[in-house]
């Protein structure tokens, strides 16, 4: 039973010139409930706009999206880690958890207990300045929790942050996901990493987005990031598709996402 | 010395009191209802193109209206009134308060709109946690030059058409040639101004930018 369909027929955007750029075309795919499902492609491939059409940021696409069955920003809660932390900074740790929380999840302690749970707990009254980048990202990691999602989107959640940082907060992800059923999808155009994370792997091809290969990961849990059995999946993966992460560094599509 | 035994003169024969008082209250008056609809206007503006695009001209005409232009014509049109002086104030001081806000709501963070949307916030949440927390530096700057602004054409238009406030005695020590009172006025009413600087607008701005580094 599938917990999130997508099936965006087109979706485009109008360059500043003039003239329609296409971002999506025919991308089809299913997550079931509680699974955890990787996007991985090209940068610049149309992923974070697909983010934004599910959470229902931005509402002009062709096609159809149902999230437990309703459309984008009217059904289950979710949670959306950006690529940024982008947490308020005049906010503490603790009222920018509070601000997206219900009253009555604030009323019986769930920002305060989410904190603790991701090591914050002496960091509750520090604003976000003051804070590693790291630590910026387990708060918005526990902002994302504080909605009770049933669903969680991540845009390259971990990019740009020091390898024993990232892995940390990718164990903590994981975690938190399997203790409370979370479906997830997490963008990232790092293999290696979505080896690690993902039960199904969704390839996309480049602009206009669509998928290129939908990869079920073979691999048993508890997983490790540098074992020989996910290198040498990885390999296996490339060696026959070899033009699976083509474009891995686009010349053409690179102004797409920073048009947006 | 002589300007110190004046304004004690002043203080006690009561009339110094009265005056700054009836001058106080007409600045704060003219005050508040010109940052609540500045602040209203400039946040539109900032926000909506075609509102932007529309009024733009006529913010224009209102910062460059002379202020004696339009205490004259509101004087005339309202009679010598409290209104019409109220009215003079604001409609001086409220195309500068736009102003200012409109750059704000412009330097708006559209990164952090979007995690009030995306986590469905009320828009009054929206508003009060997301918006009006990115233009508190704004409006702290329209405030200050709004009260310095303030506090000059208040005492110009009292001067010039109401029979009350420091504005008035101004006048009347004038005609006297009274140089004495005319300074002991000022100093005393530069004592004020001052103390209002210190203990209210400069308390408030630290707290609002406390989290700054």
């Amino acid at each position: 039973m599938s917990f999130l369909t997508a099936d965006i027929a087109r979706k485009t955007f109008t360059m500043v010139g003039g003239g329609d750029v296409e971002v999506i075309r025919d991308l089809r795919f299913a997550i079931g409930d509680g699974e955890f499902v990787c996007i991985v492609g090209p940068s610049g491939c149309g992923k974070t706009t697909l983010l934004q059409l599910i959470s229902g940021i931005d509402p002009i696409y062709d096609g159809a999206i149902s999230i437990g069955g309703a459309a984008p920003g009217t059904g289950p809660r979710l949670g959306y880690m950006f690529q940024s932390d982008r947490l308020m900074p005049w906010m503490t740790v603790l009222e920018n958890v509070r601000l997206i929380c219900s009253p009555e999840a604030i009323k019986r302690g769930l920002p305060e207990r989410l904190l603790t749970d991701f090591g914050l707990a002496d960091f509750v009254n520090s604003y976000p300045n003051r804070l590693s980048g790291g630590m910026r990202r387990r708060v918005a990691l526990a902002r994302a929790y504080a909605v009770e999602p049933k669903l969680l989107l991540l845009d390259e959640p971990f990019v740009s942050l020091d390898a024993p940082v990232a892995l940390r907060l990718r164990d903590l992800l994981m975690e938190s996901t399997r203790e409370h059923g979370t479906s997830v999808l997490f963008v990232t155009h790092d293999l290696r990493e979505a080896l690690y994370l993902a039960d199904r792997i969704v390839f996309l091809a480049k602009r206009p987005a669509r998928v290129a290969l939908d990869f079920t990961v073979p691999l048993p849990r508890p997983r490790s990031i540098d074992s020989a059995a996910l290198e040498s999946l990885r390999t296996e993966l490339l060696d026959a598709h070899p033009d699976l992460l083509a474009g891995l560094v686009p010349t053409d599509s690179a102004e797409i996402e920073e048009h947006r | 010395m002589a300007v110190a035994e004046s304004i004690f003169e002043h203080l006690f024969e009561g009339e110094l009191v009265e005056s700054i008082l009836a001058t106080l209250s007409r600045a704060a008056v003219a005050f508040f209802i010109s940052m609540a609809i500045g602040i209203t206007v400039g946040l539109a503006l900032g926000r909506s193109k075609g509102l932007d695009r529309f009024f733009d001209g006529w913010l224009v005409l209102g910062l460059n209206m002379p202020a004696l232009v339009v205490a004259i014509l509101c004087y005339i049109w309202f009679g010598l009134t409290e209104f019409a002086l109220i009215l003079a104030v604001c409609i001086n001081k409220i195309p500068n308060v736009i102003a200012t806000i409109r750059e704000g709501a412009r330097a708006i963070e559209p990164e952090l709109i979007e995690v009030g949307r995306v986590y469905r916030l009320s828009w009054l949440q929206q508003l009060r946690q997301i918006y009006l927390p990115q233009l508190y530096p704004y409006i702290v700057a329209a405030s200050r030059s709004g009260l310095a602004l303030i506090w000059k054409i208040v005492l110009l238009f009292e001067l010039l058409g109401r029979s009350s406030g420091v504005g008035f005695q101004l006048q009347v020590f004038f005609q006297f040639f009274d140089i004495t009172s005319i300074l002991a006025y000022a100093f005393a009413f530069i004592a004020v101004v001052l103390t209002i600087e210190g203990f209210v607008m400069r308390p408030v701005e630290r707290r609002l930018t406390a989290w700054r580094l």
